[in-house]
């Protein structure tokens, strides 16, 4: 990455970006741009894993990157702004990439909207990676979600599960703009494998007449999260939503969740456990077990400790069937954004399952 | 606590028709294409232990298990003439993944899982036993791996062994009747050539049709699996701005290039047998030339497209034979140097007759007989030891009238859009801008779009998506039966009149050139030029 040293102003951002391609200026690369990025980003210790995630999907895809950090904390008041340049690919054709990075402090926040508007380039989307919790009053979201074709919320930085799902569900009746998830992302691999799994009338049924669910994720979150139960929670709300189980009871006891709902013909109780696995992504599922009535079945779902392959068997009272392996897709680091952009997955079943959490008192 | 409300019936009043197998609707799948469910299936492959197997065939599952676009319940088996154990098999594909696959090294964890599902099944195509004991395997493997009795068979034989094969396969009931059957499926992919003529193509339609029903046939043209290829219909017909130029009012004439460098290695004896016009032209030129010059479809759906490009294979003008050479020319590659390094002639080739009359190139003038393309000329050319690879589809508008800016030296050209199908896929526009400065010069630039610069990613094979498509009964990127005859309808008169007057100046072109005179002179004659490429 090329980055300027000095801040720019304002005023001479597009002077500057100019100033580092003709700097760059070489007779195979490109200037170019799929789409504009937006990131808005407290400053917290996880701005970092933002960071993370522009280099992945820069990596990936050639795009204007706008990326603001607000400090509503601080006393002081900026406004920083700075430029560097990506260069992506190797050999014959390279791609120019532009990052713009506004630092804003005090009441200057007010004037985000403004600032970046400037910044967009026309006539391609715009995706907004919006970090704060959006149930948290923002003065600045609401000006930022005409220009967007997209508002990629991060669960991971709310505290209340339940109120998230409200707010995301009134936002999605009142915006008029898709809406995506970065967990809801990151958990299109399990629902792949649920799919392909549960995809005959017979082993449906299994599902259908489970009455105990046991997932157990990884609690460690290393640096950037806080919030590791959450796509754990997404899987167990999907699956509430689409077998239509009611809402009945929730309890959490140091970490451990037990979820109750309640089917026409049984009770269904649902556990998410806590483990510590550093090897593994950060809240990722690493083992799923489902108990059926039907036939007495028992559905084990392993996560492969070093690859992104599942280990899958189903065994009944009276057999047991060879266990097979498939694989997990989507789930490297920073892959969830790019699926959410170029695979936007926040339709019936996402809505479906923001319903379902939000009839659960969840707390974190 | 407010009561969650579910806009879906509860799932315990879905009414599941127990012998409507496939058509159960899966509340847990969404329904974007993206996640389309495979079902459980066994693949085989006859002819295991040819090029293709290893070069395309084998890399292409390894990248579908990668991306898992596999089903859970799946096996793949082998069957070739050689006898080999499964073991043996595993290791070659194994090397040949390692070799082949866009994505290296192999995944060793991968394809520890994967090649437990591999197997290899030794006999001669035309053997009953054979048959029998496959039979048994796959029935076996469907206890064993849960693969529901679902089949799709890939014929990577050579042509002359299709007819045999789908008779043994119908007679051991491995071919489902379709009418029966409503629980598992069977479907056969074949590879091209399908017939190697008109009359050869008719009866192995009716040959196949008496075993298969259409919908279980998968005519497979890889170039239909290209995105670049598929990218032609979303070019066409989600950009308003091009399709109302599309047509004979602003285009003067369009040139599609399939050419090569490589001349034809170790396939002399396929090529002998075949020439360019039917290993290239007849399949994959005039699928490039149906999907350029047809009409928008009334939906996505696979035959309301292939009817779009059946229509333009059936307007196609017959070659006018009382003027053959004003239409259509044919060479033959003489020694010549490509990439800087000296190579031998067709004729001296492996396997090659020394005074063979095969044409490695031919270009031609067509022109569809309809109202969105009357008068406008179709040039195509074809060829092996070209001066590079590239496949193009070039369209040249006509020129603004001469008024404003046809003073002096000013280079008022047409403007040219050209859809590179590969290599470096990509679209490009050639206008005209004026030069900066107090006089008025004009130049033209190329804006140019490259697929690898904006969607970095690898885009998957061909064969990845076409085996994929099979596998979840999509035919659209697989041609139909009266595709494939309408084409060799229009091509048959030419083979014929090739074959009755032999060539006399063969070999006509230098390895590393464009082509024969004859091809120049062809456009020459219509006062236009091939592009240089």
């Amino acid at each position: 990455m090329t980055m300027t040293d000095n801040q720019v102003q304002l005023t001479d951002i597009n002077e500057e970006l100019k100033r580092l391609w003709d700097s760059e200026l070489g007779e195979n690369k490109i200037r170019a741009s799929l789409f504009n990025l937006v990131l808005y980003v407290q400053k917290t210790e996880r701005t970092e894993h933002y960071n993370t995630l522009i280099k992945s999907v820069v990596s990936k895809f050639p795009c204007r990157v706008i990326l603001v950090i607000s400090d509503e904390s601080s006393t002081q008041e900026y406004l920083k702004t700075k430029v560097s340049s990506e260069t992506i690919g190797q050999g014959e054709f390279q791609i120019f990439c532009e990052l713009i990075q506004i630092e804003v402090a005090g009441k200057l926040i007010e004037r985000v909207p403004f600032i970046i508007l400037p910044q967009i380039l026309p006539d391609l989307p715009v995706y907004l990676l919006w970090t704060q919790d959006p149930a948290t009053e923002s003065t600045i979201l609401p000006h930022l979600e005409p220009l967007a074709d997209r508002i990629i919320f991060d669960s991971e930085s709310t505290s209340n599960l339940q109120a998230y799902s409200k707010t995301v569900l009134s936002l999605m009746q009142r915006f008029h703009c898709k809406i995506g998830d970065l967990n809801w992302s990151a958990l299109s691999g399990w629902r792949k494998i649920f799919t392909q799994v549960f995809d005959s009338e017979d082993s449906f049924q299994s599902l259908v007449q489970s009455n105990l669910m046991r997932i157990n994720y990884n609690k460690f979150g290393g640096k950037f999260y806080k919030h590791t139960e959450i796509e754990a929670a997404y899987l167990q709300a999907w699956l509430a939503s689409r077998l239509n189980w009611k809402f009945q009871t929730f309890e959490i006891n140091e970490g451990n969740v037990r979820l109750t709902y309640k089917r026409p013909t049984h009770e269904v109780i649902v556990l998410l456990t806590p483990q510590e696995d550093e090897g593994q992504p950060p809240g990722a599922i690493l083992s799923i077990e489902i108990e059926s009535l039907k036939d007495k079945g028992l559905y084990t779902f392993k996560r492969h400790p070093e690859t992104r392959q599942v280990f899958i068997q189903y065994s009944e009272k009276d057999h047991c069937n060879l266990p097979y392996c498939t694989l997990l897709s989507g789930i490297s680091e920073g892959q969830e954004i790019v699926e959410e952009i170029f695979y936007p997955s926040g339709g019936k079943h996402y809505l479906e399952m923001l319903t379902s959490l939000s009839n659960t008192p969840w707390r974190n | 606590m407010q009561e969650h409300s579910h806009p879906f019936p509860d799932i315990t009043t879905i009414s599941f028709d127990k012998n409507k197998g496939s058509t159960f609707q899966n509340p847990l799948a969404e329904d974007e294409s993206s996640s389309k469910v495979v079902d459980p299936c066994i693949v085989v492959i006859f002819g295991a232990t040819g090029d293709l197997t290893a070069r395309k065939l084998f890399p292409a599952l390894y990248n579908l298990q990668r991306e898992g676009q596999l089903p859970n319940h799946f096996a793949c088996v082998g069957f070739a003439r050689r006898q080999k154990s499964n073991e043996q098999f595993r290791q070659e594909m194994h090397d040949a993944i390692n070799e082949f696959s866009r994505v290296k090294p192999i995944d060793e964890n991968l394809w520890d899982t994967f090649m437990n599902n591999v197997f290899y099944h030794s006999s001669n195509f035309d053997d009953e036993k054979g048959y029998e004991s496959l039979k048994a395997l796959l029935e076996n493997l469907d206890k064993q791996l849960g693969t529901a009795g679902n089949r799709v068979f890939y014929l990577s034989t050579q042509p002359s062994f299709f007819p045999d094969i789908i008779e043994k396969l119908g007679q051991h009931k491995l071919i489902y009747d379709t009418n029966k059957t409503k629980d598992k499926w069977s479907r056969i992919i074949i590879e091209k050539p399908f017939g190697h003529d008109y009359n050869s193509g008719v009866e192995l339609q009716q040959f196949v049709i008496k075993h298969l029903a259409e919908s279980q046939i998968y005519r497979i043209d890889h170039y239909l699996g290209k995105e670049t290829v598929q990218n032609l219909l979303v070019f066409r017909f989600a950009n308003s701005l091009f399709e109302s130029f599309w047509n004979n009012h602003y285009i003067d004439h369009v040139q599609i290039t399939v050419g090569e460098e490589i001349g034809i290695g170790t396939r002399g004896a396929f090529f002998e047998e075949a020439g360019i016009l039917r290993d290239i032209v007849q399949n994959h030129m005039m699928q490039l030339l149906s999907l350029t010059a047809m009409e928008p479809p009334s939906s996505l759906n696979g035959d309301a497209i292939r009817d779009e490009k059946v229509k333009v294979l059936q307007a196609l003008r017959p070659i006018d034979l009382a003027n053959f050479s004003k239409y259509i020319v044919r060479g033959q590659y003489a020694p010549g140097f490509i990439d800087g390094q000296s190579v031998i002639g067709y004729r001296e080739e492996g396997n090659v007759n020394p005074e063979s009359s095969i044409e490695t190139f031919t270009a031609m003038k067509l022109y569809i007989d309809n109202w969105r393309w009357a008068g406008v000329p179709f040039y195509l050319r074809a060829g092996k030891r070209l001066p590079k690879r590239a496949t193009e589809i070039a369209v040249i508008f006509k020129k603004v009238p001469g008024i404003l800016f046809s003073q002096g030296n000013q280079k008022n050209e047409h403007n040219v859009l050209v859809i590179r199908i590969q290599p470096d896929e990509g679209i490009s526009l050639k206008i005209n801008c004026k030069v900066p400065g107090p006089s008025s010069p004009i130049q033209p630039v190329k804006m140019d779009f490259r697929y690898g610069s904006y969607f970095g990613l690898t885009p998957p094979e061909a064969y990845e998506r076409l085996i994929c498509d099979c596998m979840l009964g999509d035919g659209t990127l697989f041609a139909r039966g009266d595709e494939v005859l309408t084409s060799w309808k229009w091509i048959t008169p030419v083979l014929n009149r090739w074959h009755e007057s032999k060539p006399n100046d063969f070999p006509n072109y230098q390895s590393g050139t464009w082509g024969p005179k004859a091809a120049d002179e062809l456009l020459a004659q219509d006062n236009r030029a091939w592009r240089i490429i």
